[in-house]
């Protein structure tokens, strides 16, 4: 965002119109961040809600000379997911709902995640950094520069990281009759979203 | 969606070339993992709301680090008359942007507290001609008489500096406003002695009025909060213990 800096120094010198241009600017993509690791409306509401709030509280601390906003932000919103995970948890190493025992999802996060069947499986194997990647190179369709902004990791290393999940996806997932059933698989799992967690349908 | 495939796969024969051979494979695995993507929820009238909830706690009346005691918009006026009072005192000699920018001589800045140790620190020469003209105050604490602080100003409004810090557990040293508002928060200062730190401002420093600097013992979470950090430096009387500073 242009002006980011002293859009932020407004916003420290208690100007309210300032907020709001970032949080215009910034609202979809923490939404999207979150959603895409919780997969549920509600709780993503809650979180974004609460990445904000932290984010207003703490403004008069963030210091640029130590990172960008961008990177200040998300990282606030990452640390907010996992501290929900973590108290409703028993302080379990879960970063997203990826991590959670499949007992434990609720029927909306079934549903979202139920299209991803085998590939759910592999994600979920991946470091919860890896996934993150991959979603937000393949979903979000960032790129690996603002990907690497917003991880505080270097560009170089976000195209390893993804390089290498990547591979592994390929590695997982087998051959290419597998994969074409696997990409038809939306248009045949309706009617068996929520069995296929308790069913093992596919051919092994 | 092709084009975002299309780059991907750039993106990752670019990183390794071994994978050109493999790109079948790889194309069927983003594919897949672009169909399969979930829906997005948004809810535009939560956004909304969202929105109005925090633009207005970004009132320009309150400020961004948390609110103040009620009783401290009638203590600051008086606790202002004081500290003229004490300035116009015979051998005092009152900081005015006039006498900064004409070179004062050095004169002493004196600050005595109930139980505590009474310390005098001499003004430095301004510096005519500099861009930056740097004045030093310090306080001594009544509660410890090892807790001492130093704060530097700039001229230019711009930036302060902890000059020299030496207190018995973590704090904060935090400048307000004769209003009470926080205009400046220092990083949090570890035990022992510490020198020249950079302090941000939330906003420039206006000349010719009076700023209190305080210090701020850290409850423990090692972030600055208003309402739970120790203001401990009091006196007698429970008034805060400050450091005025003019620009």
């Amino acid at each position: 965002m242009d002006n980011e800096i002293e859009i932020v120094k407004k916003i420290q010198a208690g100007d309210g119109a300032s907020f709001g241009l970032l949080y215009d600017f910034y609202f979809d993509k923490i939404y999207r961040f979150i959603y895409y690791k919780v997969f549920s409306q509600d709780i993503a509401e809650d979180l974004t809600s609460d990445t904000f709030l932290k984010a207003l509280e703490k403004i008069g601390s963030f210091n640029k000379e130590k990172g960008s906003f961008n990177s200040w932000l998300y990282q606030i919103a990452r640390n907010t997911v996992i501290d929900y995970y973590r108290t409703k948890k028993d302080n379990l190493p879960i970063d997203d709902a990826f991590d959670l025992p499949v007992e434990n999802r609720t029927v909306e996060q079934l549903d979202a995640l139920a299209g991803l069947a085998k590939i759910e499986a592999y994600l979920k194997q991946l470091p919860a950094r890896s996934r993150e990647i991959i979603v937000l190179r393949v979903w979000e369709e960032r790129s690996f520069k603002e990907i690497a902004e917003l991880t505080g990791n270097s560009e170089a290393s976000s195209k390893m990281a993804f390089s290498r999940a990547i591979k592994q996806l390929r590695d997982e997932c087998g051959e290419h009759t597998l994969l074409a059933l696997v990409m038809l698989l939306p248009v045949f799992a309706l009617p068996f979203k929520k069995i296929s967690y308790y069913i093992d349908i596919w051919p092994s | 969606m092709a084009e975002l495939i299309d780059d991907i796969i750039k993106d990752l024969i670019a990183s390794d070339e071994s994978l050109a051979t493999d790109e079948p494979a790889l194309r069927q695995v983003i594919l897949a993992m672009q169909k399969s993507k979930p829906d997005l929820k948004l809810d535009d009238n939560f956004k909304a709301r969202l929105r109005q909830d925090l633009v207005g706690r970004v009132d320009t009346k309150k400020p961004i680090v948390s609110l103040f005691p009620w009783w401290t918009i009638y203590a600051a006026p008086l606790g202002v008359t004081l500290l003229l009072f004490m300035l116009i005192q015979p051998n005092e000699m009152p900081l005015t942007p006039t006498q900064v920018e004409e070179s004062i001589e050095m004169a002493p800045m004196m600050y005595s507290a109930p139980g505590g140790e009474m310390e005098s620190r001499m003004m430095k020469d301004a510096q005519i001609g500099t861009e930056e003209i740097v004045h030093d105050a310090l306080m001594s604490s009544p509660v410890s008489g090892s807790d001492v602080f130093g704060v530097n100003f700039l001229e230019d409004g711009l930036g302060l500096v902890v000059s020299y810090f030496e207190v018995s557990q973590p704090a904060f040293v935090v400048v307000k406003d004769d209003q009470g508002e926080i205009v400046a928060v220092s990083e949090i200062l570890m035990p022992g002695v510490t020198t020249e730190i950079s302090v941000q401002l939330f906003k420039p420093l206006d000349k010719g009025y009076v700023y209190h600097t305080y210090l701020y013992y850290d409850n423990g979470d090692l972030e600055f909060r208003v309402n739970s950090d120790t203001d401990s430096l009091r006196l007698d009387n429970g008034e805060p213990l400050t450091i005025p500073i003019i620009p």
